[in-house]
């Protein structure tokens, strides 16, 4: 057992020189240039990270809902809109007025009142007299 | 030699309206002072004060308007303590201007003036009768008061300048007597001081916006489909808004069609209209469907089959 352990420390101190001569190797530094070039070789090398495949999920929703706006699709293109109730006779009367309105306009070159009500806000300025008169 | 300087002076100011008169006016059926009138209002210049009325079914709208008027140019605002304060109309021989100081915009049409005395002077093609008998004093001025006559029934009434020509109040009728529209001058200066620049309107930074971009916002605002007559038929789009009164959203653009006015009304759904198959009465017919899931109805002064056919030729635009 003693020897064993002389032997090894023989070895060890046998090294020291390389040891030595390793430590006292100037540091190289290495141009940028060439680590630049290495990163891209080893990025391009190197295999693409993995993305959770989360599609799994989407495109069976996606499958569905385009079913779903298709059926909707056909049943309202085959079903007609509920009839608005009781509103017939009122929204005849109005397109009568509006029409008569309308010719009524074209006859006297005005205005029509809800044209104008259409923008009720004033000039943002509004000068007087006074104005004129106080510089 | 007076009466060709007249036919010529008729024939003149008819073709000045845009050619909206299909036939030469029958001018022994037109008395003098409406002569004087038509001559007049290519020429005339005025500033003057009026009130507009509308009566729309049972409601009455009223408001005071300036009016400056050179020739075939006129200028329209509204007096400060109006709602109306602000905008500002210009309007020449082709094209009316109307800014909207709230909405920083200037809305472009066609001229209506023109297109009024169009109407009339159609209307003097169509066998109408006329009468005149001395009229009330309209903003101190002496008036002979013409009424234009249908089947006897009085349609419209012109109460005329007897010095010059000018309209100062002009008063329109339905089929059944009731008033639906007219103006009348409180007052009126016949030599205005005009400026360079009085009839243009340039607002730097509003939009521009025609009768189809307010259409187009109309219908995707209120999810109803665009549609349009073609181009071939001479129809021409006017103005586009939401009538008022009903439940549900109606959108009415309105046309031209020669001295025609067409409107075509929109509502989402499905409306049942019969009560406007049972009004086809007068001169006055519509005809509505459905397309789209949407209601349609077209009214005009047309019979009922033209109308089918107009209906016929709508498409989505």
């Amino acid at each position: 057992m003693e020897k064993k352990t002389n032997d090894l420390d023989r070895g060890l101190d046998a090294q020291r020189p390389l040891a030595r001569l390793v430590r006292d190797l100037p540091d190289d530094e290495l141009p940028m240039a060439w680590r630049a070039d290495l990163n891209s070789k080893l990025e391009a090398l190197a295999p693409a990270p993995r993305r959770h495949n989360w599609m799994w999920i989407w495109k069976p929703t996606l499958g569905l809902g385009l079913a779903g706006a298709l059926a909707l699709a056909v049943v309202m293109t085959r079903t007609p809109r509920p009839m608005q109730p009781g509103s017939g006779t009122d929204v005849a009367q109005a397109m009568l007025r509006a029409h008569e309105q309308s010719v009524a306009q074209n006859e006297l070159g005005t205005v029509a009142s809800e044209t104008l009500d259409s923008d009720t806000v004033k000039d943002s300025i509004e000068w007087n007299e006074g104005d004129l008169t106080t510089l | 030699m007076k009466t060709i300087g007249l036919t010529l002076g008729v024939v003149a100011a008819t073709s000045a309206l845009g050619g909206q008169v299909g036939q030469r006016p029958r001018l022994d059926q037109v008395p003098p002072i409406l002569r004087l009138a038509i001559r007049s209002s290519q020429t005339l210049q005025f500033s003057g004060t009026r009130t507009v009325e509308q009566f729309i079914g049972a409601d009455r709208s009223k408001h005071v308007e300036f009016v400056l008027r050179q020739g075939g140019r006129t200028r329209v605002w509204f007096p400060i303590e109006s709602p109306y304060s602000g905008q500002v109309i210009v309007e020449n021989a082709r094209q009316r201007k109307h800014y909207f100081p709230g909405k920083n915009e200037v809305h472009v049409g066609p001229a209506k003036r023109e297109e009024a005395f169009g109407k009339l002077m159609a209307a003097i093609g169509t066998g109408v009768r006329f009468s005149t008998e001395p009229g009330i004093a309209i903003a101190g001025k002496k008036t002979t008061m013409l009424s234009v006559l249908e089947g006897g029934n009085a349609r419209q009434k012109l109460w005329i300048d007897v010095a010059n020509g000018m309209i100062l109040r002009r008063d329109l009728f339905d089929a059944v007597g009731g008033r639906v529209g007219s103006y009348e001058f409180t007052e009126i200066d016949y030599n205005p001081t005009i400026r360079e620049g009085d009839f243009e309107l340039d607002r730097k930074g509003a939009k521009m916006v025609t009768p189809q971009d307010e259409a187009r916002a109309f219908a995707r605002r209120l999810g109803l489909l665009q549609v349009a007559f073609p181009s071939a038929e001479g129809i021409r789009l006017d103005s586009a808004r939401v009538i008022k009164g009903t439940a549900i959203p109606v959108l009415q653009l309105t046309f031209s069609k020669g001295p025609a006015v067409l409107s075509l009304f929109q509502a989402r759904g499905r409306v049942d209209l019969p009560m406007l198959r049972r009004a086809n009465r007068g001169s006055v017919r519509s005809y509505s469907w459905t397309a789209g899931g949407n209601t349609f109805a077209i009214i005009g002064n047309f019979g009922e089959e033209e109308l089918k056919r107009l209906a016929g030729l709508l498409s989505a635009s």
